[in-house]
């Protein structure tokens, strides 16, 4: 056994995970060789220093507390509605079940209930137009919880650089997919870099650019269907959120910066992107 | 034509209180069966509550934050019931682990898709086993404190093999079960991981000094 292996399964050794013969065959180079044997007793000495050193997370004697209990209402749901918890109130006063009276209402009432108010929905019209905009309405929660955290967490971007030919590469070796990225600084944004992100349940690209003191996050996937759709305008809680998609991919843009130079940064990007 | 539909009413309220009694007769009778349930939660306590150390270290060393890790215990105990009964090994310990660990990865990829890429860079950073003076990283190998800020600053995949490994004291097969990689990785992984925090070690006391 030559050193270049030893130190390969040192590892293995040290841990007593060999089969016999190679254990065997190490602890013979170990007796011929002194560099292989310090090699050896440092790593012995960092294994027993970790087991040592790096503090065990007991569980606190209240999560004990809370799983038991959480394990009990799995328990009382599966089995009756909470069974349990009704004849307890079935035996002691009357009137502490009153609290109870909207969810004891049978089932059959719930469900004439629900069916007035879906004919309610239907009858004016309401339901078609509703449908699309909670999808996107959830989609642009996502979006800024996305674009704040990457602001208040300290990381804006995985690979920073105003060099487009930088975090495109680096962005191309992380996903399944190739976004287009560009440098808008003579129009005003200047790419600050790229980060990986997870978004509508996939990776995504977030772009960031900035616009004076601003930050503009640009989150790019592939379209699902290979038709482009119009833009289309989002504001929450302050933020602006541009939406579009061409033949390839869809754009989310998220800033705190107006309407107007949100609109504006679509368009360079756009003039900027190379046509697929 | 307005006391008309006052006693209509009440008539209504009475139907609504007699029927709420018929419903509860109803759950009386299925508290039979709620037996079976309660043994087998007895069952799975038995089985599974005294790893409930090994579960939240595990989680908190791949969460890094207490709050989180409580949560995802909670969670995949809840989880590993629902699936009890497909649960017929005798090593409930990696079986639960195997369970906290998705767990964990499931909630940091939903919370922080960026910090499972660290993992990735460590593909291009070569670990060179004699980088680090082992003499220095001897000498400060007591000071847990020095340990415990190494091994957080390490990728997720290595933080999780080195607790498996030094903290459960698992077996490579185990770790490859929970981990879901053949043994000859583990001990590749646990290779990377060891060098890797000695790196971290050898930077710390460099700072230090």
């Amino acid at each position: 056994m030559n050193c270049e292996e030893a130190i390969e399964l040192m590892d293995g050794y040290l841990d007593g995970e060999l089969d016999p013969i190679t254990s065997q065959k190490i602890e013979q180079h170990l007796r011929d060789c002194r560099k292989c044997e310090l090699a050896y007793e440092a790593h012995t000495a960092l294994a027993h220093a970790i087991s040592r050193g790096a503090p065990y997370h007991k569980a606190p004697a209240e999560l004990r507390q809370r799983v038991q209990s959480s394990l009990r209402d799995a328990v009382g749901v599966r089995a009756s509605g909470g069974a349990a918890r009704e004849n307890h109130a079935l035996l002691t006063s009357p009137r502490t079940t009153r609290r109870l009276v909207l969810p004891e209402i049978p089932w059959n009432w719930l469900a004439l209930a629900a069916a007035i108010i879906l004919a309610a929905i239907i009858a004016s019209g309401f339901l078609p137009r509703l449908r699309p905009p909670t999808s996107d309405q959830f989609l642009a929660t996502q979006l800024i919880a996305s674009h704040v955290r990457s602001l208040m967490a300290d990381h804006l971007t995985d690979v920073a650089s105003s060099d487009q030919h930088t975090v495109k590469p680096w962005l191309d070796t992380k996903l399944d997919f190739a976004p287009p990225v560009v440098d808008l600084s003579s129009e005003g944004f200047p790419l600050i870099g790229g980060r990986l992100d997870y978004l509508d349940n996939r990776p995504v690209a977030a772009l960031v650019y900035g616009r004076r003191k601003h930050f503009i996050n640009l989150f790019v996937w592939p379209a699902a269907s290979d038709e482009a759709k119009a833009p289309k305008t989002i504001t929450r809680e302050g933020y602006q959120l541009l939406h579009w998609a061409d033949s390839d991919f869809n754009y989310w843009a998220v800033s705190d910066i107006s309407d107007g130079e949100l609109q504006t940064f679509k368009r360079s990007f756009e003039q900027q992107v190379p046509p697929h | 034509m307005a006391l008309q539909l006052k006693t209509e009413h009440a008539s209504d309220t009475q139907d609504l209180e007699s029927h709420r009694k018929v419903v509860k007769f109803v759950v009386l009778k299925k508290s039979e069966p709620d037996h079976a349930e309660r043994a087998e939660l007895a069952s799975f306590e038995e089985t599974m509550l005294p790893h409930l150390d090994a579960a939240h270290n595990l989680a908190r060393w791949l969460l890094r934050n207490e709050q989180d890790a409580q949560d995802v215990v909670q969670e995949a105990y809840l989880r590993a019931f629902k699936s009890f009964g497909g649960f017929h090994g005798s090593n409930g310990r990696a079986w639960l682990l195997t369970i906290v660990r998705n767990t964990s990865y499931t909630l940091l990829k939903k919370n922080r898709a960026v910090d499972l890429t660290t993992t990735f860079d460590e593909e291009i950073h070569a670990t060179d086993h004699d980088s680090a003076s082992p003499a220095a990283v001897l000498e400060h190998a007591e000071d847990a404190e020095l340990i415990r800020k190494a091994m957080e600053e390490l990728p997720a995949e290595f933080r999780e093999i080195l607790a498996l490994r030094h903290q459960e004291g698992l077996s490579y097969k185990e770790i490859g079960e929970i981990v879901k990689i053949p043994a000859g990785t583990v001990m590749s992984r646990l290779a990377r991981a060891r060098a890797k925090l000695r790196e971290y070690l050898a930077a710390q006391i460099g700072k230090e000094k």
